[in-house]
């Protein structure tokens, strides 16, 4: 480990991307994410690496698509439009399978929304996002820290499984500042005559193609079916989340992630201070969903209050997950406007 | 050692000795608004009528126009967009900000955005400020990755200056990592200021720190005198937030 520093979550997401051996980001600027751009503006030419201000969402999806076919560590990152600009581009390179590291810095929405720390994208990240039958691995950091570990993990995940892989964090992440420290490994690369183009003396006697059309209907059919065994790893070996005061025994756990998460924590150590206890449950990987892990949770409890910072969308992977166990409600805010670690004790405290 | 200043009321108004017009520059993240929220508050406390403008066109968040209420309340003037526009992440200046420079009779702090990017906003208004006379100080923390080292620091300092076409007359070290900040940490940052401050030809006399870290460190190793702020930039969930954009939300 290195000595920590201060920054910002855009900027330490593009410094540990850097260091787990990208070289390739492309990218449009938006707001709040722009420092990572800037950072990797700044940074790329002096690691001999290339960074590429596109001439929109979509050119810096296709080229992501187009360095990953090459073999080397690709990235992009925009805010909640510019992500749904990508998600074509998504859907091909999770069709092609092709590792790849998209960041998603969210914003208020829908439409053009607002530039406030809302983190509406919830569905968009968890069901694929694009057309057709696919999904992306989602890791929903909550610290400064966590979002720069987030970085060399999205490039292993992406490799190991040839997905793209989604970090999915809101605005006042990507702009809030803490001390951070980066990791002196980088993830290995994985060997590259797998889903290279080649071509591949002596390991392959032939290119890949790299192509997500297959006209005849077995062929999709095949191919989609090898996808959905890979999500089945996935869902085997990535699932990743944290709990909170669970040892209390609690009767009341909130589920929260990121950054209502973090207010949530705050909450839950102000109401012990009251002696009342509340446990947390802080999904890490929203896809694959820790389901298991929330069901276990609210077998204890009476009561389960997801809170997020949109108006209901994780509470649905809730809902599932607890499958009438105990009951489930909800609280959120839209428009970017943020819970208080207040309103939250008074939240809990009325629903207790 | 605690800086008093030299004049008896608090290191704050040292940095207005002969001059009505402070300019706060430095790379963002460098505490340049918690400095510049700090100095307006001991202003105000003094009787001075204070006027403090957010420059800030290239942060979207945490900037001083983002908590209004504590400066109202002590009839400290905030100029930054009104209303709606206070949200927008556009470079927008609003016209009370020439207004502000050009009205001597009132105290008046310039919080400029971040890097040489955002104090290029003081460009626009250089001709003003030189006409009324000035102070420019930058703010530097050796903990951000911009201004790790005293050349660093230097290389920010000149850059700002060509960016805001304005001299920078001072440099004060702010070197932290929050919560993590010890005295070794604070000294790094006085060591490379006062470096880099010498390398300019420039002044180097004050360091800063949180109340809240000056309680839990002893200063007295401080290899500088040390002016105290106030912490007045929150997060969500850390208590009084709320309060503190009373006005926004309104």
């Amino acid at each position: 480990m290195g000595e920590k520093i201060l920054m910002k979550g855009n900027e330490a997401v593009a410094e540990a991307a850097i260091r787990a051996g990208c070289r390739h980001y492309f990218a449009y600027p938006i707001t709040p994410q722009n420092e990572l751009v800037e950072y990797m503006a700044k940074r790329m030419p002096k690691v001999n690496g290339t960074f590429l201000q596109a001439e929109s969402e979509l050119a810096a999806i296709n080229m992501v698509l187009g360095a990953a076919a090459c073999g080397v560590r690709a990235m992009t990152s925009s805010s909640s439009p510019g992500i749904s600009l990508k998600q074509e581009g998504i859907s091909y390179i999770a069709a092609c399978r092709l590792p790849a590291v998209i960041v998603n810095v969210t914003r208020g929405g829908p439409g053009l929304g607002n530039i406030a720390p809302m983190m509406c994208d919830y569905f968009q990240a968890t069901r694929g996002g694009g057309h057709g039958d696919y999904y992306t691995p989602v890791l929903c950091p909550s610290t400064v820290q966590e979002f720069a570990d987030h970085a060399p993990l999205a490039f292993e995940i992406a490799e190991r499984y040839l997905t793209p892989v989604l970090i999915l964090a809101d605005g006042l992440l990507g702009q809030m500042m803490e001390p951070v420290e980066f990791p002196e490994k980088t993830p290995v690369p994985k060997d590259q005559s797998d889903w290279c183009v080649g071509p591949w003396e002596g390991k392959r006697t032939s290119h890949h193609v790299i192509n997500s059309l297959f006209i005849v209907p077995e062929d999709l059919e095949e191919k989609t079916r090898i996808l959905f065994e890979v999500y089945e790893e996935i869902k085997k070996n990535e699932i990743r989340y944290e709990t909170y005061n669970m040892e209390s025994n609690p009767s009341l756990v909130v589920a929260a992630a990121g950054t209502a998460a973090r207010v949530t924590k705050s909450a839950i150590d102000e109401l012990k201070a009251e002696g009342i206890e509340v446990g947390l449950v802080r999904p890490i990987t929203l896809w694959p969903f820790p389901s298991e892990a929330v069901a276990k949770a609210a077998s204890g409890a009476k009561k389960m209050l997801v809170i997020e910072l949109n108006m209901g969308q994780m509470v649905e992977d809730i809902r599932l997950a607890v499958s009438g166990a105990c009951p489930v409600e909800f609280a959120g805010k839209a428009g970017g406007v943020v819970f208080t670690p207040e309103d939250i004790a008074a939240l809990i405290k009325e629903k207790m | 050692m605690p800086d008093t200043g030299a004049d008896g009321f608090g290191a704050g108004p040292r940095f207005f000795s002969g001059v009505s017009l402070l300019a706060i520059t430095g790379s963002y993240g460098s505490g340049k608004t918690e400095l510049a929220a700090n100095l307006a508050m001991l202003l105000a406390e003094t009787g001075r009528p204070t006027t403090l403008v957010d420059l800030d066109v290239v942060n979207p968040y945490f900037r001083s126009r983002d908590m209004r209420e504590p400066f109202l309340a002590r009839g400290i003037e905030v100029v930054a967009p009104p209303g709606q526009f206070s949200h927008a992440d556009l470079p927008m200046l609003p016209p009370r900000v020439q207004g502000a420079i050009e009205d001597t009779g009132r105290h008046v702090i310039l919080d400029a955005g971040g890097d040489p990017m955002g104090a290029r906003v003081l460009a626009r208004y250089s001709g003003l400020v030189q006409a009324r006379g000035y102070r420019m100080v930058l703010v530097a923390n050796s903990r951000r990755p911009d201004t790790l080292d005293a050349e660093a620091i230097a290389a920010m300092a000149a850059s700002i200056e060509r960016s805001s076409r304005l001299g920078i007359h001072e440099i004060v070290a702010n070197a932290h990592l929050m919560e993590e900040t010890t005295v070794e940490i604070i000294n790094e940052g006085i060591r490379a200021s006062r470096e880099a401050a010498r390398a300019r030809g420039i002044v180097f006399h004050t360091a800063c720190a949180l109340e809240d870290t000056a309680r839990r460190l002893d200063l007295s190793r401080a290899e500088a005198p040390v002016l105290l702020l106030k912490k007045t930039m929150l997060k969500p969930w850390e208590k009084g937030w709320r309060a503190s954009r009373a006005h926004q939300e309104r």
